[in-house]
């Protein structure tokens, strides 16, 4: 057996299968990035058209990107009337994301919404950390033009949701970020959300918020909102 | 899991054993290295951030292996300095000592007294010791270059391994960080292990049986490292003796070390919930068939560095882990 045959048998022998692997690229961490889409009624016409193209465009700057088309993992929900949980597009990397045009209608229950994005969040770490999958922190990220419907400012389940929020953020369980439009009702959403993760759409342009979020993921570093016509909405 | 070797077809069997008298593990302690740079590295040209090194003292018909590997932190601009001082300081000082204690009289005697653990703990503080040694070594080097201690940030295992000119033997190990011991040892055979962790010392004795001719292969010391993959701890930092951790075996036949970078290769670095808690721990899971396959060459005399080396730079290996590798195989 010359050298080169006994190389290739080492290879054969002392490499374990890559069909086994439990997900795509398991040499590359991770990192599960949800998105929390409003899709209630009041985003008809314009703004669900915009937040369509907005993820298309998204998925098409992760996947162009090569620091983060093997790591990051786009799980989509979107509430409008319920939650819905995209099964299609559930933690996939940019390559095999299925694009599925959103209509807007019902109520906006960003409560539930946010209960389902932090358990999800929640399981995916754990599959991926039982696997023996490099993690980074996660990223979930919440878009509306209003106000959660399904629970009062101050109330049980809102306060709830609020210490939830807060603990995510400050056990570095996730990062917990809310972009709305204009319209949207930021004293609510400043007194849900941790100091700092409420930010603005200046020109209700979705397109911004879905490129300031790949370029910080891209670069590791949490770019200036400005640059991307958002505002930092802090008391 | 137990496996058999098939000489035959080169498969193994589960719930087979294998049959370590096909070896000639009766001469010395032998030693397989292999390192690979990253496809990455090699293409930017970024050094190579791991160290290894090892060396063999003979006294007699005993042998003594000092082994130690680094990684340095690739962020961190001068890691692989880092990575080669903690190596180098490493294998010095426990060789200087070593040394020292060989010209004291009670050594032969403790060299003839392998079975019992207690005579080990001669010098309890020998690989801490060794470890502080490397700490203080690259803080000077760092005060010297006019850098912060953290642009060398590296991990360090290293090792202590003794085998009697009867053929027994002991190791013991310290580490920071996500490098990974593993060992080999008959299933069910005599073994005593002790770990210490800050000052807790755990002791773990199995003597369920006689030798037999199964071989298991587990991992030793704990590593230790943060929940998401940018938060490894270092031998570099200040608080340092925190994170280490030390074990000593006895009876085993043979021990690895290698980098995080043959993870999801020759092992799973995974992390697992602590019982009754929702507190994580990281564990490592050897890829015992491959480890396996990987000491049957090595004793066959079938693979050696060059050849080993080379198998660690092919595409099929850095598609599962792109990252610097490096690891070391010794049998007693």
């Amino acid at each position: 057996m010359n050298r080169n045959d006994r190389e290739k048998e080492f290879l054969n022998e002392l490499v374990p299968d890559e069909e086994n692997s439990i997900v795509k690229y398991p040499y590359k961490k991770k990192l599960p990035l949800v998105l929390l889409l409003d899709t209630s009624s009041s985003m008809q016409g314009q703004s669900i058209d915009e937040l369509n193209d907005g993820l298309v465009n998204l998925i098409e700057d992760i996947k162009n990107d090569e620091k983060t088309n093997k790591m990051v993992e786009i799980c989509v929900v979107s509430f409008g009337g319920t939650v819905y949980v995209h099964k299609e597009n559930y933690f996939v990397l940019a390559e095999d994301f299925k694009p599925k045009k959103m209509i807007a209608n019902g109520n906006t229950p960003m409560g539930l919404a946010i209960d389902k994005g932090l358990e999800l969040i929640s399981q995916r770490k754990k599959f991926l950390r039982e696997n023996g999958i490099n993690l980074s922190c996660p990223w979930m990220i919440a878009l509306t033009d209003g106000y959660p419907t399904d629970m009062r400012k101050g109330g049980e389940k809102w306060i709830r949701r609020k210490k939830a929020l807060e603990n995510a953020e400050n056990g570095n369980h996730c990062l917990c970020w809310v972009f709305g439009t204009t319209n949207a009702d930021y004293e609510s959403l400043k007194d849900l959300y941790p100091k700092g993760r409420v930010l603005s759409m200046i020109n209700d342009n979705f397109n911004n918020v879905f490129e300031f979020v790949s370029v910080s993921i891209s670069t590791r570093q949490i770019q200036n909102a400005s640059d991307y016509n958002l505002k930092m909405e802090l008391d | 899991m137990i496996f058999e070797y098939n000489e035959e077809n080169k498969t193994r069997n589960k719930d087979k054993s294998i049959n370590i008298n096909h070896y000639n593990l009766k001469n010395n302690i032998k030693v397989l290295t292999g390192k690979a740079k990253s496809a990455t590295g090699t293409k930017i040209n970024k050094p190579f951030q791991d160290a290894l090194e090892w060396k063999i003292i003979r006294q007699g018909k005993a042998e003594i292996l000092i082994a130690a590997l680094a990684d340095g932190a690739g962020s961190a601009k001068k890691s692989h300095e880092g990575a080669s001082l903690a190596v180098q300081n490493f294998i010095n000082y426990v060789d200087r000592k070593i040394k020292t204690k060989m010209k004291q009289k009670y050594l032969p005697f403790f060299i003839n007294k392998p079975n019992k653990l207690s005579y080990l703990f001669w010098d309890r503080n020998l690989i801490k010791n060794a470890f502080e040694n490397c700490y203080k070594k690259i803080s000077i080097e760092a005060s010297a270059s006019s850098n912060d201690i953290s642009e060398y940030n590296t991990t360090l295992v290293g090792l202590l391994a003794i085998r009697e000119h009867e053929g027994e033997s002991v190791l013991f190990c310290g580490s920071i960080g996500d490098s990974v011991s593993i060992v080999m040892r008959r299933e069910d055979s005599f073994t005593k292990k002790v770990f210490i962790k800050g000052n807790k010392i755990d002791h773990n004795t199995n003597i369920e049986g006689m030798k037999t001719n199964l071989i298991k292969v587990e991992q030793f010391l704990e590593i230790t490292k943060g929940e998401y993959s940018n938060e490894t701890v270092f031998l570099t930092f200040k608080d340092w003796e925190k994170y280490y951790a030390e074990g000593i075996i006895q009876n085993l036949l043979g021990v690895i070390l290698a980098s995080d970078g043959l993870n999801n290769i020759y092992f799973k670095q995974m992390q697992k919930l602590v019982n009754n808690s929702n507190k994580y721990t990281w564990i490592v899971e050897p890829n015992e068939e491959i480890l396996l396959k990987l000491f049957h060459f090595f004793l066959k005399q079938e693979i050696n560095n060059k050849i080993f080396s080379d198998v660690l730079k092919k595409d099929k290996i850095m598609n599962f882990n792109n990252d610097d590798k490096s690891l070391l195989l010794a049998i007693f």
